[in-house]
């Protein structure tokens, strides 16, 4: 839920800005490539508009001239029209009359069903446009923020805002962009129609819309406030029902359930008190609204009533004189004055809508402003190939201000050395490797690649270089064969066939169903720790980088794979330079140097018979973790959902320090050690 | 169908005061609603016959009201009447209509309000072991959108299909009224609109759904892509994503656009019904207005009275322009409901899927309840005992928990601790231990005859008396956002010293919200200190009152444990549960912990696990767990001498201890 409170603060602090303007014309500058396609959108939009309000017209003249209640300038200008097709339409015969009218009512009626056909198709042809750019501009920005921004916000957050938030601002742009438009143009036709046909008149009509528009005011200043305090009740009641629902266990032990329904009765009785409050504020407003509307049809039917009394039994000329009007004209008005209050209520409504956008907006935009930490200094240089010196000269690097994880490490690797990193939780090593990787930029100190300052060079081209095999392998949604060559559709299918069958992975794969085209499921939680480890080696292999970083995985596996995984290994570090984090006892021994770290320092440095001869750091680190192993890495016993899981652990118990963090149990692991005995010997 | 309909009406019977006033409120509505284009044909026909060349008698208002008021000008015009009338009937239509709006929506917030209510304490009820397998955003999801959702039909929902209704009874009358064949003739396109609406609707739903399935596509892809970042950038594979997630979400600008060129059909294909609709009028009621004015013209040239013409008027069933006017606008009051009853129907339909959820888990029972006939036991000494305990989580507990093939949790456990002793658990996870601790104050069930407490079977207990017995620290701790004071006076029970008697007054404020009386604040500090925690928490500006949780402080995982502590025993327990909870504390701190936990606990039984042997050294007896069963127990130096898995944990504590000491 945490994700939602942290929106929930947002959209308070938005609410009280609704029309930002930077806001705005920072989201115009995404609607700017499409001009032509607003210009076309904002022309169908005035004819769609200007089809809406002739059926008022057709009608009056229709009264006017079929039944021939008198003249006036909509019947003017419909015989005008009708005049192209023969002479004066009052001179026509009845039955055609009536079947003129009727020709003119389909057409107008079936070109309005294809105008706001093609106008709404157009406008949210627009909007989808906008939409997919912004989608993939805030993808592509966040796919190459640094890792820490991974870090500070979780998964579920960011796909919110790629898929959600941008999805709210789609209903701005097709729903209320649209229909606003519209509603706009329709107002400003009526009140022009309304002027042209008589000023006088149309003066009184429209002499409510002050008061409509005091109304609205008034409607929108009482409903902001109480829809602000009915989301905030709403806000307070979620809160309070997910944190007693993620707080469960502890509400049942300490018997709290009934409490907790007091609290229930007390905290939703206000919520649906807020909620009532706001729909007041909207049962108000509708009588009100509806009665002012009233009055402007009831204007009509009073004054525009006496008009037409005025001029009984006159020629035109006289009518006009003394502001009579026909029938038909008095018919326009009515039809108009109900047409015109429509659009008004929509607008209101629509309103919310946009308001929902803009927090998106702000969401989005919030990312988009997110600054890479680590990025290409000016002036960066392809590196090319590298050949696998990696260096560090002093490094200092700390994740938080004052909490030095790395103290000043120096050391050397040779090109095709391969080098194991041992030591406790917390000594550094994984921020050894996310340092070569360029993950990171240290705060003092080198990081040197092929005696290259690697701050000096392009990301890409860097990493170009190295491959890394994470401890938990990450599978993506797809084939196996996509796995490996991660969407590099450069790498030939052989080579990728070969690099399986190098580390021994082909055997797995090939009892597949489809082999290479096998689709991954569940994340690749059909495959086994060491079918995983072996993916990953392979997916290495393929790249076949100058340098191989290698967190070693500490999942426990049977005797078997353990030797399959050896070998692979052997395959996979040969030629390059290898540095791994190393679990199991047989990766250290075959390692040329072991790298021992201890509180943010290189404490020891050796092979590992010398590193056992001093009887130092190294010696308890390997009776720690490499004999007898026992599983004492925690996991909640009592397995935990939804947020709660996502919450870190409570930290290490004292034994989770040492690194045998196996899933086992004693036996298993006991095992374990014996094969690493084994294998160990044959090196 | 029909029956789902009317098991959801169902929920409305407490309601049916509301609901029946508010309908009440609906009909008023609507017949005056439907009453007002049959003032703007009387204005017209008084026009019409004013001026000449109407062909009626006028409007009826003519025969009712002195003539002063309609129609002979002498009184502010011969119109005013009319405009008048219009407004006060829609007025009145509005004042009926609050009415209607509020007793519909108090009525359905009423509804929902309880329903929540009846969801949250049933949720607040079920068996930890449901809680282990369903996602607390699940059961959000649940007490929000669905609960939204049927509120939605409730209100709005039954609202208008009662309105749709309404129409349907009313308007034809006036209809037919004008003229009953053209009342025929007009309807024919109408009921088309229903059938397209349902036709359309059923196609629009198809391509948004293929619209929604590509959307979780796209969410799907970002998902892999940023969880997956580490993988990505250590590739530098950034391009192909962005390139993947462009063209999946090309696609959804295609299928959105899809759906678009239909869903852009649904408003003009309804004008186009209505259109076919006008064209009929404007024909056929154009012809018969005509007609009647031949008939008029005849029969006034024979020298007829008005009422002898209007009455032959009505039975050539030829209409008046007023009529001819106001049909148009009867015709309109039509399609809106036809309109509103395909979302009547997507309505009902949504409120159906939801409902069902909600029932389903209403109706899963509690496995853990209250015992039928709890035994005479209102308060507990401590003793507790466990008798060949086998325990499994059966059986879709243990498939979720992923301890899959293993059968028991727990199996041949016995063991027995006097009141006030102390018993320690180790072993390796997933051994049992936390289960073993769930079992005792029945957060598991245990199967009869093998925990007792007191000598009396826990499924005897009142869980009443079970749970303020027992003070429990649980693995995973969990405070809430609420300020530290009120955390740790959850710990209180009502009727307390401690609690104020006040009446809880506006607990608004959250879940806790316990008025304290001065001493129940001076009990609460004191436990903080015993947990060591107090030092801490005077560090904070607001100390006690500091807020925890996303809006205030986050706690470190040793604070979050120590404030564990403090709460549980501020309960004075009888029996205290400590389920790992000293992980995150060092072991200075710790000392200090179990030296003040030494004092509180003298008279009470305390069950401990841990992975330290700092911190289970003490105890009265020590037992070793693996795969659910006792491996090795005694005490300390008992333990120690038979070089097993005990022994080995504390080798390697030594070992970490040295290795911690060296710089």
């Amino acid at each position: 839920m945490s994700d939602d409170f942290e929106d929930d603060l947002l959209e308070e602090r938005i609410k009280t800005n609704v029309f930002d303007p930077v806001l705005l014309r920072r989201m115009l500058r995404y609607a700017l490539p499409y001009k032509g396609r607003i210009v076309a959108g904002l022309c169908l939009v005035l004819v769609s508009s200007a089809l809406a309000i002739s059926p008022p017209l057709l009608v009056g003249a229709m009264v006017d001239i079929v039944f021939g209640t008198g003249q006036s300038t909509p019947g003017h200008a419909v015989a005008r029209v009708l005049g192209l097709f023969g002479g004066d339409v009052r001179g026509w015969a009845d039955r055609d009359k009536l079947i003129a009218f009727g020709v003119l009512f389909l057409f107008v009626r079936s070109g309005t069903f294809f105008v706001d056909w093609a106008n709404t198709y157009v406008l949210t042809g627009f909007g989808q446009r906008v939409l997919y750019d912004i989608r993939v501009q805030l993808f592509t920005h966040i796919q190459n923020l640094s890792l820490s921004f991974f870090h500070r916000n979780p998964v579920g957050r960011l796909v919110n805002r790629v898929a959600y938030d941008v999805g709210a601002l789609e209903r701005m742009f097709s729903v209320a962009v649209v229909t606003l438009c519209k509603d706009a143009m329709m107002l400003t036709g009526i009140v022009v129609m309304l002027f042209i046909i008589d000023v006088q008149l149309a003066l009184i009509v429209l002499s409510v819309i002050p008061f409509m528009v005091i109304a609205t005011l008034i409607f929108r200043k009482y409903s902001r406030g109480a829809y602000r305090r009915w989301y905030t009740a709403q806000s307070k009641l979620n809160a309070f029902m997910a944190e007693s629902m993620a707080g469960v266990r502890v509400v049942q032990l300490f018997h709290k359930q009934m409490r907790n329904d007091a609290s229930y009765e007390s905290i939703a009785s206000d919520f649906r008190t807020h909620f009532l409050a706001q729909r007041r504020a909207w049962a108000y407003f509708r009588p009100v609204a509806t009665t002012l509307s009233a009055t402007g049809i009831g204007l009509v039917l009073w004054v525009c009533g006496d008009a037409v009394l005025r001029g009984k039994g006159m020629e035109p000329a006289e009518m006009a004189v003394i502001g009579a009007i026909s029938v038909g004209v008095l018919v326009t008005y009515l039809q108009y004055a109900e047409l015109f209050f429509t659009p008004i209520r929509d607008i209101t409504e629509k309103f919310d809508i946009v308001v929902g956008a803009m927090t998106s907006a702000e969401r989005i935009f919030t990312i988009l402003d997110e600054k890479q930490d680590v990025q290409n200094l000016p002036g960066a240089q392809d590196f090319g190939r590298a050949t696998g010196e990696v260096v560090f000269d002093d490094v200092q690097f700390e994740y938080k201000a004052d909490e030095p994880v790395l103290r000043g490490v120096s050391f050397r690797i040779e090109p095709g050395q391969t080098v194991a990193i041992v030591g406790h939780t917390g000594a550094g090593k994984t921020t050894i490797i996310n340092l070569v990787s360029r993950f990171y930029d240290v705060q003092g100190g080198r990081v040197l690649v092929d005696g290259r300052n690697t701050r000096d060079y392009t990301l890409k081209s860097l990493r170009r270089n190295i491959a890394v095999v994470h401890q938990d392998v990450f599978l993506f949604a797809g084939t196996v064969l996509e796995n490996l060559r991660l969407g590099d559709e450069s790498i030939s299918r052989e080579r990728v066939v070969e690099a399986c069958a190098a580390v021994g992975a082909d055997r797995f794969i090939q009892r597949l169903p489809g082999g290479l085209e096998s689709i991954v499921e569940e994340g690749g939680k059909t495959f086994s720790a060491g079918e995983r480890q072996l993916l990953s080696f392979a997916r290495a292999l393929v790249f076949d980088p100058a340098i191989l970083i290698l967190d070693e995985a500490t999942s426990s596996i049977d005797t078997h794979t353990e030797e399959v995984i050896q070998a692979a290994l052997k395959k996979l570090t040969k030629g390059r330079t290898s540095i791994v984090i190393a679990h199991r006892l047989s990766t250290v021994q075959r390692a040329d140097r072991i790298l021992v770290m201890h509180k943010g320092k290189l404490a020891e440095q050796g092979t590992h018979q010398q590193l056992l001869a001093e009887r130092g750091i190294y010696y308890r680190l390997y009776q720690l973790q490499y004999s007898a192993l026992d599983d004492v890495e925690k996991e909640p016993e009592i397995a935990l959902n939804g947020e709660l899981a996502t919450l870190p652990r409570t930290s290490s118990g004292a034994l989770r320090t040492a690194a045998a963090a196996t899933h086992g149990n004693v036996r298993r692991a006991a095992e374990d050690a014996g094969n690493e005995r084994a294998s160990g010997a044959d090196v | 169908m029909i029956r789902r309909l009317f098991h959801l009406l169902s929920y409305c019977k407490p309601y049916w005061r509301l609901y029946l006033a508010g309908t009440l409120a609906l009909v008023m509505v609507d017949v005056l609603d439907t009453f007002t284009p049959q003032l703007v044909k009387w204005t017209i026909d008084h026009l019409m016959f004013a001026t000449g060349g109407g062909v009626s008698a006028g409007s009826p208002l003519q025969g009712w009201l002195p003539s002063a008021w309609v129609g002979d000008g002498s009184f502010m015009g011969g119109m005013w009447i009319y405009g008048v009338l219009y407004v006060i009937v829609v007025a009145l239509t509005g004042v009926f209509r609050w009415f209607m709006s509020m007793y519909y929506s108090e009525g359905a917030v009423n509804l929902t309000h309880d329903l929540r209510g009846r969801f949250f304490g049933h949720v607040q009820r079920l068996h930890a072991g449901y809680h282990d397998k369903t996602k607390t955003g699940d059961l959000m999801t649940l007490a929000t959108s669905d609960i939204n959702a049927s509120r939605e039909f409730f209100w709005v929902g039954l609202l208008i299909g009662f309105d749709t209704l309404l129409y349907f009874c009313i308007v034809p009358i006036y209809m037919a009224d004008i003229n009953p064949k053209l009342l025929l003739a007009s309807l024919l396109t109408l009921p088309l609109i229903p059938v397209i609406v349902a036709r359309l609707a059923k196609r629009i739903e198809k391509r948004y759904d293929e619209m929604q399935d590509q959307l979780s596509l796209v969410a799907e892809r970002a998902r892999e892509s940023f969880a997956g970042s580490k993988v990505i950038k250590s590739f530098t594979r950034e391009d192909d994503e962005v390139r993947t997630f462009a063209r999946l979400s090309g696609e959804y600008r295609r299928r959105a656009l899809k759906l678009a060129a239909i869903e852009a059909l649904q408003q003009p294909l309804l004008v186009l019904m209505l259109a076919l609709a006008d064209l009929v009028v404007v024909l056929y009621g154009g012809w018969l207005v005509l007609e009647g004015f031949t008939i008029q013209r005849e029969m006034a040239a024979a020298g007829h009275s008005a009422a002898e013409i209007d009455a032959a008027v009505r039975s050539a069933g030829a209409i008046t322009v007023g009529g001819f006017i106001a049909f148009f606008s009867y015709l309109i009051r039509l399609s809106g409901p036809m309109i509103g009853l395909g979302w009547v129907i997507s309505l009902f339909q949504r409120a159906n899927v939801s409902m069902q959820r909600i029932e389903e888990v209403l109706q899963t029972k509690p496995q853990i309840a209250e015992p039928e006939s709890p035994a005479a036991l209102s308060s507990i000494r401590g003793e507790i005992e466990v008798r060949n305990l086998r325990f499994a989580f059966f059986p879709d507990g243990a498939a979720h928990n992923g301890r899959g093939t293993r059968e028991h949790a727990l199996q041949d456990i016995s063991l027995r601790v006097a009141p006030g002793k102390t018993l320690a658990i180790v072993g390796p996870v997933g051994s049992g231990k936390s289960t073993l601790l769930g079992l005792i104050p029945r957060l598991y069930d245990p199967p009869a005859g093998t925990v007792f407490i007191d000598g009396v079977d826990v499924r005897e207990i009142s869980l009443g008396v079970l749970r303020t017995q027992i003070g429990s620290v649980p693995q995973e701790t969990f405070l809430f956002s609420e300020t530290i004071l009120q955390n740790l006076a959850l710990g209180l029970e009502g009727g307390s010293q401690y609690r104020d008697s006040a009446p809880e007054s506006n607990a608004s404020t959250g879940i806790l919200n316990v008025p304290l009386t001065p001493e129940g604040v001076e009990w609460l500090k004191h436990c903080a200190r015993l947990s060591q925690v107090e030092t801490d928490i005077l560090a904070f500006p607001k100390q006690y009152e500091t807020l925890l949780g996303e809006k205030g402080v986050n706690l470190s995982g040793g604070q979050k444990q120590r404030v564990a502590i403090a709460r549980a025993i501020a309960r004075k327990p009888a029996i205290l549960l400590l389920d790992d909870c000293l992980s995150a504390v060092d072991t200075q701190t710790e000392e200090a912990i179990l030296h003040g936990l030494r004092d509180v606990m003298k008279d009470r039984t305390t069950l401990i696990v841990s992975h330290r042997v700092s911190t289970v050294e003490h105890a009265d007896e020590i037992i070793v767990l693996n795969e659910g069963r006792i491996v090795e127990r005694g005490r300390h130096e008992q333990l120690l001498a038979m070089h097993g898995y005990y022994h080995e944990l504390h080798r390697k504590q030594q070992l970490e201890q040295e290795l911690a000491s060296t710089d």
